[in-house]
């Protein structure tokens, strides 16, 4: 029996030291900083077009969208304020706690206010909702758990700048900060591992034709004429391979020794994405996750090689 | 002398800290069966447990199947409606209008192309109860809106080798609902109502 008791403390300690060892909140900290910055820029765009998007007046009124949302979801509680005034309140509420949180200000209940509020845009025009709000919910939600607002306070860095902008030894987070690291490196995993597995599903990812549908979707389409690419198929045969190995593998490869080479292949792959298929904010709300799996200490160099 | 079996760093806290853990594993142990699980909406797991994981994953966007990018066939969906009044066709439009009849930030216009994505997803019943009362405030004379959903096509790869065509379109159903008579309810963004994305005038 003690080799049980021994396999069963040895996964109890394997556990422990994945979920609640404490990790440098300076991870979390560039995280925070790069995303909250990305969506900051996302959602003041959307700001500029709220009376179309949100207003009784514009594409979809309350009643609709209450009506959408109980035929789409499954008892989840509806949070959307009725009047256009509220939501307009609401809405610059959201954009100023993103930019607390990229300043470093936000703490964990600003960071859930953050959270609802992000929700509350959701639920009130679902027709608008696209990739990128998709994956930033998840992401604004482990910020609940972090305490990354410790590091890159940028006010008080300005205010006085002797403290400089990182504590120079690391400064271990608490438990949930560590859940939080976890939660987000697992998130962007499933998220690539299902893509690449759904992408099995379709024969034209075995024809290697895939490459080419995908250039000619919808918003890509207005971008760049891709016609040229039928003068070199077999770039797009390549492409194709490359994609669906880089999807199915990454979840692997990323918790090796090969990770730094599936970052870099990953950076590639979006940045990629970003300028052919005209998805900017979804390739940063991506990229923004890799942070999360850059170990603390080359962080650390980076921002002192800054200067900061 | 047998060797003491070293006690989990898992237990090594305050009896406070152990249940919380003990709270916490149990909560992540949820959450990981929520994110593999529900992505697979047809798998035993999800018919059997779905319902205990759905709330919470729909809350929180974790349930869809991260399909991003992968055509069955390439489209652009649109939607071409036409305004009538009384029997008499006043003219055709397309929704989405383009990016530049609307002078719209490209991120705001991709919002409206999920929009017209969402509604051809969502179906005819949705459109005559949540979309054309938005383009009949959009045009307060139409008596009554025909909508048609095209999908504008880029043909298969072996085909577009030989092919000089390169764009088709396609109907895909229609939709069409009287416009009711009521006060008018909104007032419609006027870069919207102003700019003229009209495709072609009645003859």
């Amino acid at each position: 029996m003690r080799w049980i008791k021994d396999i069963i403390f040895g996964m109890l300690e394997a556990w422990d030291s994945f979920w609640f060892k404490p990790v440098d909140t300076i991870t979390l900290a560039c995280f925070r900083f790069f995303f909250c910055s990305v969506l900051f820029v996302m959602y003041l765009i959307r700001f500029f077009d709220i009376r179309l998007f949100f207003y009784e007046s514009g594409l979809m009124n309350s009643a609709s969208a209450q009506s959408l949302h109980q035929l789409f979801t499954h008892k989840v509680f509806y949070l959307v304020p009725s009047s256009d005034m509220l939501l307009y309140l609401c809405h610059l509420l959201f954009i100023v706690i993103l930019l607390c949180m990229v300043l470093g200000l936000a703490n964990r209940l600003l960071a859930l206010l953050a959270f609802l509020l992000h929700l509350v845009f959701l639920q009130r025009n679902p027709s608008i909702v696209f990739g990128p709000d998709v994956v930033a919910t998840f992401w604004l939600f482990c910020l609940i758990f972090s305490n990354s607002n410790k590091q890159l306070r940028w006010v008080h860095y300005f205010l006085n700048k002797r403290k400089g902008l990182i504590s120079e030894r690391a400064e271990k987070g608490d438990w949930l900060n560590t859940v939080a690291l976890r939660f987000i490196q697992i998130q962007l995993c499933v998220i690539y591992m299902f893509s690449g597995l759904e992408k099995l599903k379709l024969r034209s990812w075995w024809e290697d034709t895939a490459i080419w549908e995908m250039l000619s979707l919808s918003h890509s389409a207005s971008l760049v004429d891709f016609s040229f690419l039928l003068s070199i198929p077999l770039l797009m045969g390549i492409l194709a391979i490359l994609t669906v190995l880089f999807e199915i593998y990454f979840p692997v490869l990323v918790w090796t020794s090969l990770r730094k080479k599936a970052l870099l292949i990953g950076l590639c792959f979006h940045v990629g994405m970003a300028l052919c298929l005209n998805v900017h904010f979804f390739s940063l709300i991506m990229l923004s996750a890799y942070i999360v799996f850059v170990p603390a200490g080359s962080l650390r160099q980076f921002i002192y090689r800054l200067k900061f | 002398m047998r060797k003491k079996i070293k006690k989990p760093a898992f237990f090594k806290n305050a009896l406070f800290q152990v249940t919380l853990k003990i709270f916490l594993s149990l909560y992540i142990i949820y959450h990981l069966a929520v994110v593999f699980i529900t992505p697979q909406r047809m798998s035993i797991l999800y018919k059997n447990f779905g319902s205990y994981f759905i709330s919470y994953a729909q809350t929180l966007f974790i349930n869809g199947n991260w399909n991003f990018y992968i055509p069955r066939r390439s489209h652009y969906y649109n939607f071409k409606y036409t305004i009538m009044e009384g029997k008499k066709k006043m003219g055709t439009f397309w929704w989405p209008p383009s990016r530049k009849e609307v002078n719209r930030i490209y991120l705001n216009h991709n919002r409206l192309i999920s929009h017209s994505r969402f509604f051809m997803i969502v179906g005819g019943r949705n459109i005559r109860r949540h979309f054309i009362p938005y383009l009949c405030d959009l045009h307060p004379s139409a008596d009554k809106i025909v909508v048609k959903a095209t999908l504008k096509r880029k043909p298969r790869l072996k085909n577009a080798f030989n092919s000089s065509i390169y764009d088709s379109k396609e109907e895909w159903f229609s939709v069409n609902s009287r416009c009711s008579k009521r006060k008018k309810t909104r007032n419609i963004d006027s870069s919207l109502e102003e700019k003229s994305y009209l495709m072609e005038d009645v003859k």
